[in-house]
């Protein structure tokens, strides 16, 4: 990566223009695709392997044996397995995911309704993350570099590597009992009368193990960039630090951090079923965890692989800008 | 500078960590007339009649108003019904109130009470609940004048303390003619209670709005002060510990907690209102299926309750908070044994003599929470520790539940949880004598105790107070002399209110119907 910007203004030379773009496409689609078929087929399949009898729970422990049976035939868990399947794909190509027996509504309702708060838990957390871990590692990798303030780099890497160890679950917890319980500055959990606020400890539980993370990254990455020659030469011309940093340094670190911010946007979504709980923020997250409870067949199903197909376009998402960045990976060397 | 970050840091830290150890202080209260709550999980149904899960039950009560209600002391009074009479044990009648509405202006009539109730008893409506409140045999409903009469083909003495469920609440024609909308809460005239559904947002929240003008309030014996709230508001988390640092910081004004420790949190809040209840009895129960390692063994399951600690029991599961169980019921209910000597007692030393090298002992535990959890490791320790060669097998409720409901599936202990919603020994009782589930009953164990089963037919038959008390003790002495069940704990759980909101509770049972705001 040290090598593209070695010349001020210079392009890497495309290799073999449209074709590279079209191969990756072609590669990226098939990759999504394969994996949305991979994952109906799975959670189809393995959902009803969770162990328990839907028809039970959703019938209720004072139900008779008939009455276990009739509610059994009412939700079509007496038909063959195959001819449910079939059911199942060909409403899926028609939007529909099924019917949830516990929150008797259709699942595509529930997932719209949860998942703008997924969503947006998880992309401001990201947005948090971006905002401070990339200025705090290059700001930590530019005053450390070449072995400078050899305390502060230590500092650094121990407070950073004991934070990220932190589950966010645990993470949740301190900041609840920190800035809601004894503070009394932001409130515990959402509430409908203030979204806004409520937001705010759920984005940091996600995002501060998140932020040291990406940040140790980005120091090193910086104090490396900061060694190479085209940089020596950047500031040979006396270009100041702020810009020799923004316009030679940071693009070379982009990559890296993209890769990254990628992985861990995909893991923030796993994240978010603990941090949901915690914070009782009504995303898609809790609403796997109520389902698995329950034995929702259907909206298991459902929210499983509406988050597959996320994860999927997220890391897609991720390797076109990638790809925008940096030309090489186009070329398939970095193909994931 | 250097240290000055230091120090900075480190009270971050230190702040951090002494958090949960500090004096929890009450966020504002707000007077807006609007309860804000937090329910376990969704509302699985708005029909009163195919409802399940406790927390539907409470929003069945805000919705719906049944035809008696139950009050303090183990009484009953007039809900939609005036005045009712026992005519003998398959026959009842109920005097309808001439002022009900329903939440589209039609006048609750007798007609209005009985088509509910028939469709409650209606097979076809595949109501989990219609045997608890009429009983197995077959239902006549009939609407005369102000009267409604129910004729049963067998004996049910009970079926005035189920009608008043919030299961066996009355819907509205208008809900009774669109079941799935009703189920769905999105039939407007459906409601005869105070409150209506406002706003549905399954997974996410839900808005009952008070009925304007409703006033067909139960006459209890301690008539009801204050304002009912105007709106409640209710929200989904299943962790208790989130509500109840809503509870502290004045997000929410009704919580529910199970978990001793999180009530504990409360202790040191005078300001706060606090409601605790038995909410289900916990007790062990053997399967004596043929072939089974406590069948015909009644020496044997004597030996398991001799292991058995209650107080140890009670310290696991509710750090000795419940309350401890004479009987498969609590003591508010009827006619619940009181009979402390039917109870082997603890005798680690004789439980030791009689269990001494028992093999292939199956204990199944429920993870519903940590309490259950606890429970069940305790009773694998002291079957352990009696020479019992045990293993545990742990599942979530719902696999628990549909594990022991199988009838033929592997497993020789379980203590479980009995939600008995109707607030009778009987609906206890059948859980552990008389058909068993596979043939189409309620009794997991499949013992078979004829003495025990005739007293309970008995006490179902009799429509004096007294005699069927007597009834019911006796099927209770029989059950306990066998060892069938070894009785436990209560199952607590306590509701928290904010200062100026409360609520009645009457032998342990919460109806959100009386939640007041300003009450004296």
């Amino acid at each position: 990566m040290t090598d593209v910007h070695l010349t001020v203004g210079a392009r890497p030379r495309r290799q073999r223009g449209g074709s590279s773009w079209t191969s990756f496409a072609l590669r990226r689609a098939g990759g999504l695709a394969g994996t949305v078929v991979t994952a109906v087929v799975v959670t189809f399949f393995i959902v009803p392997l969770i162990p328990g009898d839907p028809a039970v729970s959703a019938a209720g422990p004072d139900a008779t044996r008939a009455q276990i049976e009739q509610v059994r035939a009412q939700l079509g868990l007496d038909r063959p397995i195959l001819e449910r399947f079939v059911d199942y794909v060909g409403g899926l190509f028609q939007g529909d995911l099924g019917h949830s027996f516990s929150l008797n509504a259709p699942v595509a309702d529930a997932v719209f309704r949860w998942l703008p708060f997924t969503a947006g838990l998880s992309f401001l957390a990201l947005l948090v993350v971006l905002l401070v871990a990339v200025p705090l590692g290059m700001t930590v990798g530019a005053l450390t570099r070449g072995g400078r303030r050899p305390r502060l780099d230590s500092a650094f890497g121990y407070v950073t590597a004991f934070v990220a160890a932190i589950p966010p679950y645990v993470m949740a917890t301190l900041l609840v009992l920190l800035f809601a319980v004894t503070l009394g500055v932001l409130p515990p959990a959402y509430t409908k009368s203030s979204p806004g606020l409520s937001v705010v400890l759920p984005a940091l539980a996600l995002s501060i193990p998140s932020i040291c993370l990406i940040s140790r990254v980005v120091r090193r990455e910086t104090a490396v960039v900061l060694e190479q020659d085209y940089l020596r030469t950047a500031r040979g011309w006396r270009l100041g630090a702020m810009r020799t940093a923004l316009r030679y340094a940071l693009p070379n670190l982009l990559t890296s951090t993209l890769t990254l911010s990628g992985i861990i946007l995909v893991g923030m979504l796993g994240g978010a079923i603990s941090v949901e709980t915690v914070f009782g923020w009504p995303g898609l997250g809790l609403g796997v965890v109520n389902a698995v409870t329950t034995k929702d067949y259907p909206l298991v199903q459902g929210l499983v692989l509406v988050l597959a197909v996320l994860s999927a376009l997220m890391t897609m998402a991720v390797d076109i800008v990638l790809g925008i960045v940096d030309p090489r990976v186009r070329g398939g060397n970095n193909s994931g | 500078m250097r240290y000055r970050k230091l120090a900075t840091l480190t009270a971050v830290v230190c702040l951090t960590a002494t958090a949960g150890c500090s004096t929890e202080e009450l966020g504002p209260a707000r007077t807006d007339g609007t309860v804000r709550t937090v329910l376990p999980s969704d509302t699985s149904s708005f029909d009163p009649a195919l409802t399940q899960g406790q927390q539907s039950f409470q929003v069945a009560n805000l919705l719906y108003d049944t035809v008696l209600r139950r009050d303090a002391n183990a009484s009953l009074v007039g809900g939609l019904a005036t005045d009712w009479e026992a005519v003998s044990a398959t026959e009842y009648t109920f005097t309808i109130r001439d002022d009900a509405t329903c939440s589209d202006d039609t006048p609750i009539t007798a007609e209005v009470v009985g088509d509910s109730l028939r469709r409650l008893a209606d097979p076809a409506t595949n109501s989990t609940w219609r045997n608890l409140v009429f009983g197995p045999g077959d239902v006549e409903v009939t609407a005369e004048g102000a009267t409604v009469r129910v004729t049963l083909s067998e004996p049910f003495t009970t079926l005035p303390q189920g009608l008043a469920i919030a299961q066996a609440g009355i819907v509205c024609p208008a809900g009774v003619k669109d079941p799935k909308g009703l189920a769905a809460g999105t039939v407007d005239g459906a409601y005869s209670g105070p409150y209506v559904v406002k706003e549905a947002r399954q997974g996410l929240s839900y808005t009952f709005a008070f009925r304007e003008g409703y006033d067909s309030w139960p006459d209890y014996a301690t008539p009801l002060t204050g304002e009912p709230p105007s709106t409640i508001e209710l929200s989904i988390s299943t962790d208790q510990s989130t509500v109840a640092n809503q509870i502290l910081a004045g997000d929410v004004e009704l919580g529910q907690f199970a978990d001793p420790d999180v009530v504990a949190r409360f202790d040191a809040q005078p300001d706060l209102n606090q409601y605790p209840i038995t909410q289900a009895s916990t007790y062990v129960v053997f399967n004596q299926r043929p072939g089974r390692a406590f069948a015909d063994k009644p020496e044997l399951r004597k030996g398991v309750a001799q292991a058995i600690d209650q107080e140890a029991f009670n310290a696991v599961f509710s750090k000795g908070t419940s309350e401890v169980l004479n009987s498969i019921a609590p003591a508010s209910f009827p006619c619940v044994s009181d009979d402390r000597s039917l109870l082997p007692g603890h005798d680690p030393e004789a439980a030791k003599k009689a269990l001494q090298g028992t093999g292939g002992v199956k204990i199944l535990g429920n993870t519903a929470n940590r309490q259950y959890s606890g429970g069940a490791d305790y009773i694998y320790q002291v079957l352990t520790d009696a020479g019992v060669e045990a293993e545990i097998q742990k599942l979530d409720n719902a696999t628990f539940w549909s594990t022991i409901a199988e009838g033929g599936s592997d497993w020789d202990i379980v203590f479980l949880g009995d939600l008995n919603s109707v607030g009778s020994i009987s609906a206890s009782l059948d859980r552990v004598m008389g058909a068993s589930v596979e043939d189409g009953g309620r009794n997991y164990s499949a013992s078979v105790n004829p003495e025990g089963e005739a007293a309970f037919a008995e006490g179902l038959a009799a429509t004096d107070e007294d005699a069927r008390c007597a009834a019911f003790e006796r099927a209770q002495r029989s059950l306990l002399e066998r060892t069938d069940v070894v009785p436990l704990v209560g199952g607590p759980l306590t509701y928290v209110t904010s200062a100026d909101l409360t609520m009645s509770v009457y032998d342990d049972y919460a109806d959100w119907a009386t939640l007041r705001f300003g009450a004296s």
